[in-house]
């Protein structure tokens, strides 16, 4: 699991520098044309490109990316094909080079995730050790992207795979460790928003709190607004690369008149926590609406990105207007605005997310100031507390809820989610043909190690399964040697799929009040699934994830 | 046998289907056919019905004699197909027994003597 780990971080360093270099030497590149308003088509045609690559062409689904990835950790890791790498790599460099309002963020977890997961299903990892590749994978992404190692092994530990035990934290760092110091090597050891904060006193801590509810808010609206463009775009009968086109050009139109707000927007958050550059109050306020409404005509209308970037800009832009407004109130000690800024970054991650702990690090790792923790603290906690009192879910999870594919760590659907059938099956057994005779039966019993023996027919199908228990009584009666075939006393049982939830499985063992039943993937048969089998399993499992 | 139409059309086919895999003959001119897999729920309950032929047929017994009484057996489940299966092996290898069918005996006589010789074994 190290050396897989250490792969993993490798290659998402690899690809989190490849994408962000790509995406600027796009967005460099189109500025250099100095098109002046025809500047507005760029996002329509990288979004209605992208769309048609990644939808009709690679067959990919779009979605923001880290959703995808939580519910692949909850329904099975098959969901992160290899194709994933590709089109969201692709996607998302046509949709955020041309001007998009998005992230990379949330492509390159998803770029990480299918990585950990395809080299998992590559060296025929059960599917256990997947997810966790999976959870890897997300780790070295972020880490490889913000140059940030403790948010990535953070971010996936708190929202990707929510398990802190000895087995995910180690191979996690390594992945995060190795993610970032290759990204350094090839790109340097870059700080994104370095940040001297000189101090807090009370009274800024206290507004802390208030910034924390303010960004809390925000937070519901941005993700509600997310939704709300989705459907709106939804409603729009029209091909998908169309759609993308339509928001495209619509975000095209307001980055005509304020710039700032296409791609992922950081180079206004540098401007806001540069104190020699300080904007009007109301330049502000209508960046942080132009990019709410950019970004969610972007994703909205089918663009491929993540909210990590414009949560974390619309945070900074909300945190300086509220430290400015601080200041013209008669306040003593109020902090500088920067660093109002800054915690407003880490209350959006914490609202939008629900994951406060990834808003502190992250703040605190790309502004390298540990000065910083009490303010973060307090606005991603108190952020954290308002969203969740109103949401039932983050931003990605809230539609897994809906459709019942999340699952609670602790409960009996989230162990049996990380056994997979084909991972326990019982392949120790003696098939036996429905002709068999009971004289032949015999010979094949002295063999056997299980009290089961599978019955298939001609082409190879299983027909049902003979219990030695149900035999026993009359295995040496001689007078029914050559009357009695293991197809008259066999029983008719349900047949288990390979890809069916264990859930789905236990069900199959009440109702038919079997301890095993037979695998089949299609009309081939594959093996048992044992009652005692899964139980023992489960108990690892719970034994594993008790640690 | 009063059976319901579906299986009661498809039964000889299904009873041949049986005896191409091997003979049903136990012996001493008697056979005791049955379905490959037990019928479930296209019948009723398990039953046996006796037909004693009006010529003696080759079943292919192990003892090379033709057989002159047929018991079918129709059973719901496993269970039933072994239990009726082996109780009708057991009396029906009684050299009593097959004297007592060789003189052609009537239904009630027939139920008769095989609850007297089940009452023994019990």
């Amino acid at each position: 699991m190290m050396t897989a780990a250490l792969a993993i971080g490798l290659g998402c360093g690899v690809l989190a520098v490849g994408l962000n270099w790509s995406v600027h030497s796009l967005r460099l590149f189109i500025s250099d044309l100095d098109l002046g308003w025809r500047a507005i088509f760029f996002p329509a045609l990288g979004a209605g490109i992208a769309v048609f690559l990644v939808r009709s062409l690679m067959h990919d689904s779009a979605g923001h990316g880290v959703s995808d990835v939580i519910k692949a950790i909850a329904m099975g890791s098959e969901g992160l094909r290899r194709r994933m790498i590709f089109s969201r790599f692709f996607g998302s460099f046509l949709t955020v080079g041309s001007g998009g309002s998005t992230g990379l963020e949330g492509p390159i977890v998803s770029i990480g995730a299918a990585l950990g997961s395809t080299l998992g299903r590559w060296l025929n990892m059960n599917e256990r050790h997947k997810k966790l590749l999976v959870g890897y994978g997300a780790a070295g992404a972020v880490a490889g992207i913000f140059n940030a190692p403790l948010t990535g092994l953070i971010f996936s530990l708190e929202i990707i795979i929510g398990e802190w035990t000895y087995l995910t934290i180690l191979p996690t760092i390594i992945a995060a460790v190795s993610a970032t110091e290759l990204s350094r090597w090839i790109t340097g050891n870059k700080i994104a928003f370095f940040q001297e904060i000189a101090g807090f006193s009370l009274t800024s801590l206290l507004a802390c709190f208030v910034l924390g509810a303010l960004t809390g808010v925000i937070s519901i609206l941005f993700a509600r607004s997310l939704l709300l463009w989705e459907k709106f775009f939804t409603k729009v009968s029209l091909h998908h690369w169309i759609r993308a086109a339509i928001g495209g050009l619509f975000v095209g139109t307001l980055g005509f008149f304020m710039p700032e707000v296409l791609s992922e927007g950081y180079s206004a958050t540098q401007v806001f926590l540069t104190d020699s550059i300080r904007p009007e109050l109301a330049f502000v306020l209508l960046f942080v609406l132009l990019k709410f409404l950019a970004c969610g005509m972007t994703l909205g209308s089918g663009g491929i990105g993540g909210v990590f970037a414009p949560s974390l800009v619309i945070g900074s832009g909300v945190g300086l207007a509220f430290g400015m407004i601080m200041h013209s109130l008669p306040l003593d000690g109020v902090a500088e605005d920067a660093a109002f800024a800054l915690a407003g970054m880490a209350g959006m991650v914490a609202g939008v997310m629900h994951g406060p702990l990834t808003g502190i690090f992250l703040v605190m790792e790309v502004t390298r100031g540990y000065s910083m923790i009490l303010p973060l603290m307090l606005t991603a906690s108190s952020a954290m507390v308002v969203s969740s009192f109103f949401e039932i879910g983050s931003v990605y999870t809230q539609d897994l809820i809906k459709q019942g594919s999340l699952i609670k760590r602790g409960t009996d659907r989230y162990l049996l989610h990380h056994l997979n059938i084909g991972d326990i099956l019982d392949k120790d057994f003696i098939t036996i043909r429905e002709d068999l005779l009971l004289r032949n039966f015999i010979e094949e019993f002295k063999k056997a190690r299980r009290n089961y023996f599978p019955v298939l027919n001609k082409e190879n199908k299983c027909v049902g399964v003979v219990f030695l228990d149900d035999i026993r009584p009359h295995l040496f009666d001689r007078s029914l040697y050559d009357l009695v075939t293991m197809g008259s006393v066999m029983r008719n049982l349900p047949l288990i799929s390979l890809n069916e939830p264990i859930s789905a499985a236990l069900d199959k063992f009440e109702t038919s009040k079997a301890w095993s039943l037979p695998v089949v993937e299609g009309d081939q048969f594959l093996g048992m699934l044992s009652k005692s089998t899964l139980f023992d399993h489960y108990r690892r499992e719970l034994q594993i994830q008790s640690i | 046998m009063d059976l319901p139409q579906p299986i009661g059309d498809s039964l000889p086919e299904l009873l041949l289907q049986r005896e191409h895999l091997s003979s049903t003959g136990i012996g001493n001119g008697i056979a005791i056919p049955h379905c490959k897999t037990p019928l479930g729920k296209q019948i009723n309950k398990s039953m046996v019905g006796t037909f004693f032929l009006e010529n003696s047929l080759d079943f292919m017994a192990p003892d090379g004699l033709p057989v002159f009484v047929v018991f079918v057996l129709l059973s719901v489940n496993s269970f039933h197909h072994l239990q009726l299966l082996s109780q009708l092996a057991r009396i029906l290898s009684q050299s009593q027994m097959i004297d007592f069918l060789n003189n052609s005996p009537s239904l009630d006589n027939l139920v008769e003597q095989f609850q007297k010789t089940l009452a023994e074994k019990a």
